[in-house]
């Protein structure tokens, strides 16, 4: 993959999640539970992307997360931008990127982010949120698998 | 490889000092109820292409729905019609007495009231999981920050930050919104409705001794310069008595269904 080509990639990608999160994501939810487009798609550029472009792209992303939905931006901030370091570290703990590791990848990382933003900035409830919070999980896993595939597709190099 | 892993260490904290210093401004800004600058351009670069998208989708909707409901559809709207024409006659009688409280007012020199003017708005943005509805008007419009937000079942919310043509509104909920609200019995009893939490709020009552029961209605108070009298916020759950701190707390349903709206009105 083309270094500039992958952040090019990133770029639309992230732009497009952020216009589903506002607009297709609550007409999507399913019993409550809706999907974040931003976290799942920082999840999935950090399989593709060396880990500083993940970084930044989780810092973006974070960053724009916060600024629509209107809460403090910084917890968005730091917990997309470690999503994106983490994930960008995860061919050096041995994940080889494939369909069901994408899936599994995001739902982790985005339990593990769900779980910084409650002790970043303690929700109200804490059964609902982590309730919710699993659900999301699930719900970004499944979506990551499509748009894995599609990914690697745009952005993998002939032969790899 | 160890020079890289610290430099990208050093890029992760870097990133993070920003955002702190973004988180910041914004929590500045909102303090003045207005957007900060890196928000107002967030919302100029995303906010269009996902209102689009949203109408594209309702659009669609609404055109399947047409097809499968077409006959229910023309019954509901003729029955809409003459509802609207037995309301008509109604709403030209409160407008009348409406105006003579204005008239009173003035001539014991009482300020304007509250929730007069309406200013119509389309929801564009809507984060369920922080409670908050973005919306198409701003102070262009006339919007100020601290204004309520209803639709026809009700109180939705109240704006907290303010764009030329945007606001943001912190939905019913909310942890940190407090609204002065009363149970609409006679005599009224009134306190201060806090939320805690998506579809949970609750009253705490002014009145330990208050008369309180499930399926109340609960209404604003009017107690402030922004929000009106009299606007439905929902139904007493349940009551609670706090007697160590000598309180009577009434559990809220919320009336709106807070996901589920499409067209707001801000009363000013």
């Amino acid at each position: 993959m083309r270094h500039s080509s992958g952040i090019a990639t990133s770029i639309i990608a992230i732009y497009i999640a952020l216009a589903l999160q506002a607009s297709v994501a609550p007409r999507i939810a399913i019993l409550g539970v809706v999907p974040d487009f931003g976290l799942m798609i920082v999840a999935v550029l950090s399989l593709f992307t060396s880990r500083p472009v993940a970084t930044v792209s989780g810092f973006f992303t974070g960053a724009f997360e916060g600024a629509l939905s209107g809460v403090n931006l910084t917890h968005y901030v730091i917990s997309r931008t470690l999503v994106g370091f983490f994930g960008g570290s995860a061919s050096s703990f041995g994940f080889q990127p494939n369909v069901a590791v994408a899936a599994l990848v995001t739902a982790i990382l985005t339990v593990a982010s769900q779980l910084l933003l409650f002790f970043l900035a303690p929700p109200s409830g804490i059964g609902r949120f982590l309730g919710d919070t699993i659900g999301t999980a699930m719900y970004n896993g499944v979506l990551a698998i499509p748009v894995y595939a599609l990914l690697r597709r745009i952005l993998a190099t002939p032969g790899s | 490889m160890k020079r890289r892993r610290g430099t990208d260490a050093i890029l992760l904290i870097v990133l993070c000092a920003i955002g702190a210093m973004l988180g910041r401004m914004q929590s500045q800004a909102r303090d003045a109820g207005r957007l900060d600058a890196f928000s107002s351009i967030a919302s100029r670069l995303v906010l269009p292409v996902s209102s689009g998208l949203g109408k594209g989708i309702d659009a669609t909707g609404d055109f399947f729905a047409g097809i499968v409901r077409g006959p229910a559809l023309r019954a509901e709207v003729r029955r809409l019609r003459a509802q609207q024409a037995q309301l008509s006659q109604y709403t030209e009688h409160v407008d009348v007495l409406e105006k003579e409280i204005d008239d009173l007012r003035r001539l014991n020199n009482l300020g304007r009231r509250a929730g007069q003017t309406r200013i119509p708005a389309d929801v564009i943005g809507y984060t369920p999981r922080e409670n908050r509805l973005t919306i198409s008007a701003g102070s262009e419009e006339g919007v100020v920050a601290g204004l309520a937000v209803v639709c026809p079942d009700g109180l939705l919310g109240i704006v907290s930050t303010v764009a030329p043509h945007t606001s943001q509104v912190s939905m019913l909920g909310t942890a940190n919104l407090i609204i002065g609200a009363m149970v609409g019995r006679t005599p009224p009893s009134a306190g201060l409705l806090q939320g805690a939490g998506v579809n949970s709020l609750y009253i705490d009552l002014n009145d330990p001794k208050a008369e309180v029961k499930a399926g109340d209605l609960v209404l604003t108070s009017g107690y402030s310069e922004k929000i009106p009298r009299g606007i439905i916020i929902g139904r007493v759950l349940s009551v609670d008595d706090v007697p160590e701190l000598g309180q009577r707390r009434a559990n809220v349903f919320p009336a709106t269904n807070l996901g589920s709206n499409r067209e707001v009105v801000i009363l000013k």
